[in-house]
């Protein structure tokens, strides 16, 4: 994972951003590598705090800047590195060629504007066209993001929808540049989960029609498997495994994603309390030495706490970062 | 806050296009307070529009023969020590008042969000241009008038002047306050995900969404306003007699206040009731448009 891949839609290098308190530097992201090829959806798995969404802010150049600052690293997107461009070239980079939806689609909208407006500014914004140009698209968005009788919803406000509705017309507001990447910001989290089901098949019927990449970032290893062609797990602000889904969730090659797929509930199994990883996610004040997951690992060996663990493929476009892979399966067959 | 929750028991006028365009109308006209102020204000506003019709007397006609008159059919509010219409000199002098008033209210509005907004939206200004608002808030607010009007010398323009002064630091801590309250919300942050500007997501996110605090923080400083000129000009520091003010009317009539109590108590009764109306509006606006407060107008 050497030099960036301008072969690649997105091929981001040795990503370091580190956040700037009075008590120092606290790293967010450190070292984070990743390709996306055009059309691809990659899914980027982890805790809270484990860097995911601060990766995603700094592809669209939204990091909080203080106290976040990006200390190193590449991002490249259609062959040209993100992080030295100014601030007016990632206007028009942003919503036009990268989009990114949120979490929180009942807050996402500025109540006093209709939808229609909302959806056309983008429209034109990047594309200089006129408003009623900008209105036909709008409406032919709402259509495609399943909204019912689209010309009325126009002329309404985010307060007269769902929560669900309300996530549909920000896609349709993402998409209506028809961008070549979409960042998905843990986009079904704040929705019931039947409407997540609906959300999701929509994103990829979207993401088939439109062609563009996606990356997701969820902590939902269920939304991962319906969703995405590839995983980075990442913990700590570091990507410990990364595989295709089928990779992921049938052979995992690091404990920190065995123990992320054991806390799963399992349907088959009477299970009375819940898997759980012992202990948490380390402050990123204090960050253990060697590897990151080290404390909580059962596996876990002297060279673990000193050693950083590369990130080692195991297999056809498989990756792990983990040391004792090889051995500590057999382990326990052992004692 | 549907049509349908809040049609019943209101007149066939609920179902115009009026309401419907303005829903707000409709709850605002449910609120006593805010009713009762509107038609004290609106009252006075009337006086002060239509001025020369209600008192076709020139103001500032002398008739010696005719001084002291108290309030009878031909002299309705009496008349002063120069025998001048008091209901000329009230009415002119509620044009004055309500212009300075309204003067200070537009230059609010504009230096007040110009100046709140850059503190707010852009960080880097915070400090510098709130520590200057902080410094003119700590004179006391008529003071600090009566220092800048004494300094540009006594007109109605610098009365104006002064009392803008004294006023958009508060209009800009407020704007200001709102400003950072609507700048971490998510839809700012989608309409910059989205490559919009500063100055489009100030103008067209941010600022639009900070409109109700200001709009009753207004009606506010025209009360303040009115209030603090006529103590401008009960101190002679605003418009020069004989033009009158409500201020100018006081000062000349306390002299008799004893003999002829109507000439300071008519213009003082004026000065209440467009004080009190602008703050019974002021307070129903606030109900109506803060939802935090809701509770408060059941």
């Amino acid at each position: 994972m050497g030099t960036p891949n301008s072969a690649q839609l997105l091929s981001v290098r040795d990503l370091r951003v580190e956040f700037e308190y009075e008590s120092g530097a606290a790293p967010a992201v450190d070292g984070v590598s990743f390709d996306l090829a055009p059309g691809e959806v990659l899914g980027i798995v982890g805790e809270s705090g484990s860097g995911k969404s601060v990766t995603a802010l700094s592809i669209m150049g939204l990091l909080p800047t203080p106290p976040g600052r990006v200390a190193g690293g590449t991002i490249l997107f259609e062959g040209e590195d993100l992080l030295p461009k100014s601030p007016a070239a990632m206007r028009h980079i942003r919503g036009k060629r990268i989009s990114m939806i949120f979490q929180e689609p009942m807050t996402s909208l500025n109540p006093v504007f209709t939808i229609g407006d909302q959806v056309m500014e983008t429209v034109i914004y990047h594309e200089r066209v006129g408003r009623r140009a900008a209105r036909d698209r709008a409406l032919e968005m709402l259509e495609k993001v399943g909204i019912p009788s689209p010309r009325a919803r126009l002329e309404e406000y985010p307060h007269q929808l769902s929560g669900g509705m309300r996530q549909r017309i920000m896609i349709a507001i993402a998409l209506a540049c028809t961008p070549a990447l979409l960042l998905a910001d843990e986009p079904t989290t704040a929705l019931d989960v039947t409407i997540q089901a609906q959300i999701l098949e929509l994103l990829r019927s979207l993401q088939d029609e439109f062609k563009m990449a996606v990356v997701l970032i969820t902590h939902d290893l269920g939304v991962v498997a319906e969703f995405v062609d590839r995983v980075a797990v990442m913990y700590a602000g570091r990507i410990v495994e990364t595989a295709d889904v089928a990779g992921v969730f049938e052979r995992p090659q690091h404990p920190y994603t065995e123990g992320l797929l054991a806390s799963i509930p399992s349907l088959d199994t009477e299970q009375t309390r819940l898997t759980a990883i012992p202990g948490v996610v380390p402050s990123p004040f204090e960050l253990p030495a060697g590897c990151r997951f080290a404390p909580r690992c059962r596996h876990a060996r002297p060279p673990c706490t000193t050693i950083i663990p590369p990130l080692l493929p195991r297999g056809a476009g498989h990756g792990a970062a983990c040391i004792r892979h090889v051995d500590y399966r057999t382990e326990g067959l052992k004692s | 806050m549907t049509a349908a929750v809040d049609a019943p028991g209101l007149p066939a006028v609920a179902k115009t296009g009026l309401f419907k365009r303005w829903p707000i109308l409709r709850r605002l006209l449910r609120h006593k307070a805010f009713v009762i102020g509107a038609v004290l204000f609106g009252f006075i506003l009337l006086v002060a529009l239509f001025a020369d019709w209600i008192a076709p007397i020139d103001p500032n006609r002398i008739s010696i023969r005719n001084r002291f008159k108290p309030p009878d059919l031909t002299h309705w509010l009496g008349t002063d020590n120069l025998g001048r219409s008091q209901l000329s000199r009230v009415a002119y002098g509620a044009r004055l008042s309500l212009a300075i008033g309204f003067a200070v209210v537009v230059l609010n509005a504009v230096f007040g969000v110009i100046l709140g907004a850059a503190a707010g939206y852009f960080r880097r200004l915070d400090n510098i241009l709130m520590r200057i608002t902080d410094a003119l808030m700590a004179f006391p607010a008529v003071l600090l008038a009566i220092g800048i009007a004494a300094a540009l010398g006594p007109s109605s323009m610098t009365a104006a002047i002064a009392l803008s002064a004294v006023y958009i630091p508060r209009t800009a801590r407020i704007v200001r306050a709102s400003v950072l309250v609507v700048r971490e919300m998510e839809f700012v942050q989608a309409a910059i995900a989205m490559g919009a500007s500063h100055l489009r997501i100030l103008g067209k996110h941010v600022l639009p969404n900070c409109l109700a605090p200001l709009i009753v923080q207004l009606t506010f400083i025209f009360a303040y306003a009115v209030l603090s000129e006529a103590v401008l000009s009960f101190l002679g520091l605003g418009a020069a007699p004989p033009t009158p003010t409500w201020g100018n009317i006081i000062a000349e009539g306390r002299q008799y206040i004893r003999e002829a109590a109507w000439i300071t108590v008519i213009p003082g009764m004026a000065l209440a009731a467009t004080v009190l109306g602008l703050n019974l509006l002021g307070d129903g606006l606030r109900d109506v448009l803060d939802p935090r407060l809701k509770i408060s107008q059941a």
